[in-house]
């Protein structure tokens, strides 16, 4: 069967992990033609640092046997932070593959000590549009404060890819993994954060971004 | 992890885990009585896990002081016919390398699991040591999973397994199974009621006794004729899959992750079905009769593993006793598939194609432009072909000029961190010796990004008896091998007369009762020029603040003594042991100063406990709030020095800023500041 690629990139501490198992545990909900679960593989990888670190998820749903997506694989990126959206897109986006980044930074220390420049957003989001089919780029953080919570930014990130269609998950059991692995006494704030990400999205012009998309 | 998943999780569930909990779960299903570990990243949460589950399903589980005592602790319940799992990452296998290859000649007689995750790419890792070569010379099983779903079967089974053939079975583990996620089948939980028994002369005189009669040599034969028993369960494992397709000449060959990468390549070249395959889920022995099979069946073999070159080694052995003609490729230096670092699909579509005489354009389809993407999949004629081409050149060219733009996002230490402390200090009272070229070893923890550097710097080599200016925190440490190894690098360096600068050596608590004891015993003993820090922080932090020796807390969670490292280093014989306040620059400064004046051997001891862990606990902590004053602060940048990642600068730098959402109010950079413009807000520390 068709496989889909997804990669979750964040900085550690953003959430990125949580963000990846919540879409792999929601696989268990979706039964593919078989009549088993929907299969699924979740590929990590981080630095030594606990916090602040580059960290990158590869979920792949389908026949997928290795924890790696391949060069130029990715269906779908889900960016919790610019940088490290366009640092793993260059090798992996595939050229039909969409991209739903955060546009709020999360500055490296080599920038804050004055080592290294940060590239503009701007050119990040053209790049992203150069390696892949479509981009939908906002600032998530701003909306996940707004909702009370900054650390409700990647389940919200979540929401907005739910919304290109991009992922063989139903809304449903996104959502009720979500109020499964949600932090106790906050299920109900992350399933408006989901929300509220798939509404952003959908602004965007992001609803059934994958209509188009071929999978590998 | 849920936390139900090792005590009550159904039979049947349906579960997405990562290997490490993969495995935790089997070996609760075989029933273990006692399991031990030492932290080591890609393998901690196999026994994290197990030390959760450890209290409700009434087994032991333990952090030990090291991989070693936590071998033989998981070697002695085996001997006493009980269940046991010993975890590991590479590095600890070498630590307790001299029981591992002592223990397997007389065997065991309870099920003896040791879990080994070897980190190719070298992730989380010192080196990228690949520990089937060792297992090979221990004489023992070795198994090798796939993914989690494997993993968890293989280590369930291995307990059985162990028992049948009366040896340890090693389960060689890799960073993305342990750390990777797959679907997993939970099966029961079994309870094993046995009572620990001994026998010392169990199926064999003196049989736990290496120098007992009949003799040392004897029990090797021993061991050495078990070697059919290991084979012949390769050939009837349900781990290893074989599957010839007829008139095709070329195989693969390809073991534990290996096997996921080199199924995928052989999906995404269209070989499916077409070539020959040997999948090992037994990275020692291989099967015999079906490999003997599989290699008079073609006569090239791609060879796929992560790690070394060992399968490749075994099946040239396997073919030239066979006789049989047939080209093995596998890793090599300017090889698709390279000696270092680990594989990936893409490494093994580049070897396979060739071999397969399959156009690579076809397999790199999905490599082509944006615009012909899938050209080079049905290219048909050459115009289409050079238009392929040149829509991948213009992409790889696009990749190099994104990647260029691309800024490095270097490790840091964490904001609050009491490690900056010790560093700030131990620079301050460097800073009154500035012609010397110091020496400052480093140890694994932490604290070892002292010696990461911040990477946007292109270093050159320089001449011998260069003084490097430290311009952050991640520029001090010069060395950085393994665990224990500072003190006794920092004793030779001065035994051998090094007089160009201070020597100085560091590491953690855990460090310290982990493997340095000895090495302060010696540095009492043997003496030299050396001040050694203890940076104590009350946890094993870098690995997920598991609880070490000074913690007061055992690996469930229960209260227990709290190892004293001053009283420890005085009984060991060090005379000069100081003690400092890593949340005090100065008290550090100065407990360096008057070691360095005394001269001879000092132990300091800097205590300060995570950040994390004071903040998590004490809610009065993390209420504190740091402000810069903007009418002082100048945006000298000395703070930034400090290295801290809740530092930062505004206003085209001249204003320092702090970042409240990481900011964790050590108050150490208002310690740094020279001009008073950084307060703790809501009381002093």
């Amino acid at each position: 069967m068709k496989t889909t690629n997804v990669i979750v990139a964040g900085v550690g501490g953003q959430g990125s992990i949580l963000a990846a198992h919540i879409l792999g545990k929601a696989a268990i909900r979706e039964k593919a033609p078989s009549g088993k679960p929907l299969q699924v593989r979740i590929g990590e990888t981080y630095g030594a640092a606990m916090r602040g670190g580059k960290v990158f998820s590869h979920v792949r749903f389908g026949d997928a046997r290795a924890p790696l997506t391949m060069e130029d694989g990715a269906e779908l990126v889900i960016g919790l932070e610019p940088l490290e959206a366009l640092r793993v897109a260059i090798p992996y986006l595939s050229p039909d593959g969409v991209c739903v980044i955060n546009t709020a930074q999360y500055v490296p220390a080599d920038v804050k000590m004055g080592r290294a420049q940060y590239p503009a957003t701007a050119g990040i989001i053209d790049g992203l549009k150069k390696l892949g089919r479509k981009v939908i780029a906002f600032d998530a953080t701003a909306a996940a404060k707004e909702l009370g919570k900054p650390q409700v930014m990647s389940v919200l990130m979540l929401g907005a890819a739910s919304a290109t269609g991009m992922l063989p998950l139903d809304e449903k059991s996104l959502m009720a993994t979500i109020e499964e692995e949600a932090p106790k006494g906050t299920a109900e704030l992350n399933l408006k954060a989901f929300r509220r990400g798939r509404e952003i999205a959908e602004s965007l012009g992001g609803a059934g971004a994958g209509g188009a998309g071929e999978g590998a | 992890m849920k936390d139900d998943l090792l005590l009550t999780q159904k039979p049947g569930t349906e579960a997405v885990l990562p290997g490490n909990h993969a495995m935790a779960r089997g070996a609760v299903e075989a029933g273990v009585h006692l399991v031990s570990a030492y932290p080591g990243t890609p393998s901690s949460e196999i026994v994290e896990a197990l030390n959760d589950a450890s209290l409700g399903q009434g087994f032991h589980a333990e952090w030990s002081t090291n991989e070693k005592v936590a071998f033989d602790v998981a070697a002695g319940a085996a001997l006493v016919g009980r269940r046991s799992l010993v975890a590991m990452k590479t590095a600890g296998l070498s630590v307790a390398s001299d029981t591992f290859f002592t223990v397997p000649y007389g065997g065991v007689k309870g099920g003896f699991v040791i879990v080994v995750a070897d980190d190719p790419d070298a992730h989380f890792s010192s080196t990228e040591h690949d520990s089937r070569p060792l297992v090979r010379q221990a004489e023992i099983l070795c198994l090798e999973p796939a993914d989690a779903g494997e993993a968890k079967e293989m280590v369930r089974q291995a307990f059985d397994l162990s028992e049948q053939l009366m040896l340890p079975v090693a389960v060689r583990s890799v960073a993305r199974v342990s750390h990777g996620s797959a679907n997993v089948t939970l099966g029961p939980i079994n309870k094993l009621d046995r009572r620990p028994v001994f026998n010392k002369h169990y199926g064999m005189s003196y049989r736990w006794d290496v120098y007992g009669a009949p003799g040392t040599k004897q029990k090797h034969e021993w061991l050495v004729r078990q070697f059919e028993k290991l084979e012949a369960y390769a050939d009837e494992s349900p781990f290893n899959e074989l599957a010839l397709t007829s008139g095709s000449g070329l195989g693969v060959i390809a073991a534990g992750l290996g096997s996921a990468y080199a199924y995928e390549a052989i999906q995404a070249l269209g070989l499916a079905g077409q070539v020959n395959w040997l999948k090992l889920g037994t990275a020692y022995p291989l099967p015999p009769m079906k490999l003997a099979e599989f290699l008079k069946a073609g006569d090239k073999v791609l060879v796929v593993e992560e790690g070394t070159n060992f399968i490749e080694g075994l099946v040239r052995e396997a073919a030239q006793k066979l006789g049989v003609k047939v080209e093995i490729v596998g890793k090599g230096v300017d090889a698709p598939m390279p000696l270092w670092g680990e594989i990936n699909t893409d490494m093994v579509v580049r070897a396979l194609a060739p071999l397969a005489g399959v156009d690579g354009l076809k397999a790199g389809a999905k490599a082509g432009a944006k615009a012909g993407a899938n050209d080079a999949a049905t290219a048909q004629t050459d115009a289409a072909r050079d238009r392929a081409a040149r829509n991948r050149a213009a992409r790889e060219a696009l990749k190099a000029e994104l990647e260029a733009g691309l800024c490095p996002r270097s490790s840091t230490l964490c904001a609050g961190c009491p490690h900056l402390g010790s560093y700030w200090g131990l620079r301050l009272a460097l800073q009154k010796h500035r012609d010397g070229v110091h020496i400052l070893n480093g140890d694994i923890g932490c604290y070892e990004q002292a010696g990461y550097g911040l990477f946007a710097e292109n270093l050159a080599s320089t001449e011998d008896h260069q003084a490097w200016r430290a311009q952050t925190v991640y520029e001090m440490l010069d060395t950085i091998y393994v665990m224990g190894s500072a003190v006794g690098m920092a004793q030779g360096q001065s035994l051998a007369g090094y007089d160009r600068g201070k020597v100085v050596a560091v590491a953690g608590d855990s460090s310290f009762f982990h493997a340095a004891l000895p090495a302060v015993a010696n540095l009492a003993w043997n003496g030299g020029e050396v001040v050694f820090m203890v940076l104590d922080n009350r946890w094993t932090a870098m690995t997920g603040h598991q609880p070490s020796p000074t913690t007061g807390r055992v690996g469930n969670g229960s209260e227990s003594i709290s190892l004293d490292i001053v009283t420890t280093a005085k009984a060991l014989g060090i005379k000069n042991v100081f003690t400092a306040d890593a949340f005090d620059v100065r008290s550090v400064q100065k407990a360096v100063d008057e070691a360095f004046k005394l001269g001879g051997v000092s132990v300091i001891v800097v205590s300060g406990e995570c950040r994390l862990q004071t903040i998590r606990r004490e809610k009065n902590v993390a209420r504190l709030v740091t402000v810069v004053d903007p009418g002082k602060c100048n945006g000298c940048g000395i703070c930034l020095q400090l290295g801290c990642p809740g530092l930062g600068v505004i206003d085209g730098g001249k204003q320092v800023e702090i970042d409240q959402l990481q900011c964790n109010s050590c108050g150490l950079c208002s310690q740094a500041c020279n001009r008073q413009a950084i307060h703790i807000q809501g009381g002093a520390r």
